[in-house]
């Protein structure tokens, strides 16, 4: 076995290779901010031995961004909020997790343009893409009142 | 968001240059609608320059679409980068809007 497969085997799937973080506003102009440390988290990983394939990388920013839009949109319909975001490569998937303290995400109570399946709607399609171009999307509320999206991409 | 219209031989070649996403959905959406009021049914989306595309971003294109239709035109997108085209893919809607290569090819086949 080559050596530099034998050294390959031996990084630990639990490992974090590639790390970027932030916490921002749950504003649109946030968006900025977030391509911003996508390009970042893409370019750091580029430098590593990851095999990194575009194609598996258009669909899992697409997601974050995605998801990120659906929280400043949606989480803090009131008043001004935070939205944190964690980017992650391990050695063979990359993985997001989005945090914000706003409202509840209830998918029971998606509103009708959400459920329309007519090709032509104009809306509803941000966590459809984000699902379709993901391995796992999760969510969850937690009893301190936070929400956190969790998604990942297997190379 | 830069939104640039051309016309050309009864089409409007529209170049959009930036993010078409949550920020500039709104405003593509009603250049695309007063653009059709104004009678250029046919409407012609220069994606070349256009970095990213998500869910806002395709329903101002799908706004476009219905409007150009219903006045008896249509939309078509020319030069998809990669991820736009990921995105059209994603959704299907590469079956339901015609996509070109090259502005050349959608202005010959309009």
């Amino acid at each position: 076995m080559p050596q530099s497969r034998r050294r390959w085997l031996a990084i630990n799937s639990t490992w974090v290779l590639v790390e970027e973080s932030l916490i921002l506003t749950a504003h649109p102009d946030a968006l900025e901010s977030i391509h911003a440390a996508l390009n970042r988290f893409w370019n750091q990983a580029s430098y590593s031995v990851l095999p990194l394939s575009a194609a598996s990388w258009l669909k899992f920013s697409t997601a974050v961004v995605e998801i990120a839009a659906n929280i400043i949109r949606y989480a803090y319909p009131n008043d001004a909020g935070e939205l944190g975001i964690r980017l992650r490569f391990y050695r063979n998937r990359m993985e997001a997790r989005l945090c914000d303290r706003g409202v509840v995400f209830d998918a029971l109570s998606l509103t009708s343009r959400e459920l329309r399946t007519d090709e032509l709607r104009e809306g509803g399609r941000g966590l459809a893409i984000a699902r379709a171009g993901l391995d796992q999307l999760r969510y969850r509320r937690t009893l301190a009142g936070t929400n956190c999206w969790r998604l990942v991409k297997q190379f | 968001m830069e939104i640039r219209t051309k016309l050309a031989t009864g089409i409007a070649v529209v170049s959009l240059n930036g993010r078409l996403d949550l920020v500039s959905a709104g405003i593509v959406r009603s250049s695309l609608s007063q653009m059709v009021s104004q009678g250029h049914t046919k409407l012609l989306i220069d994606l070349g320059d256009v970095s990213f595309v998500d869910s806002s971003g395709l329903g101002a294109l799908i706004g476009g679409l219905k409007a150009a239709r219903q006045a008896g035109g249509d939309l078509r997108i020319a030069r998809a980068g990669d991820q736009a085209r990921m995105v059209l893919e994603l959704t299907t809607l590469d079956r339901v809007l015609k996509i070109y290569a090259t502005v050349a090819e959608a202005l010959a086949g309009y």
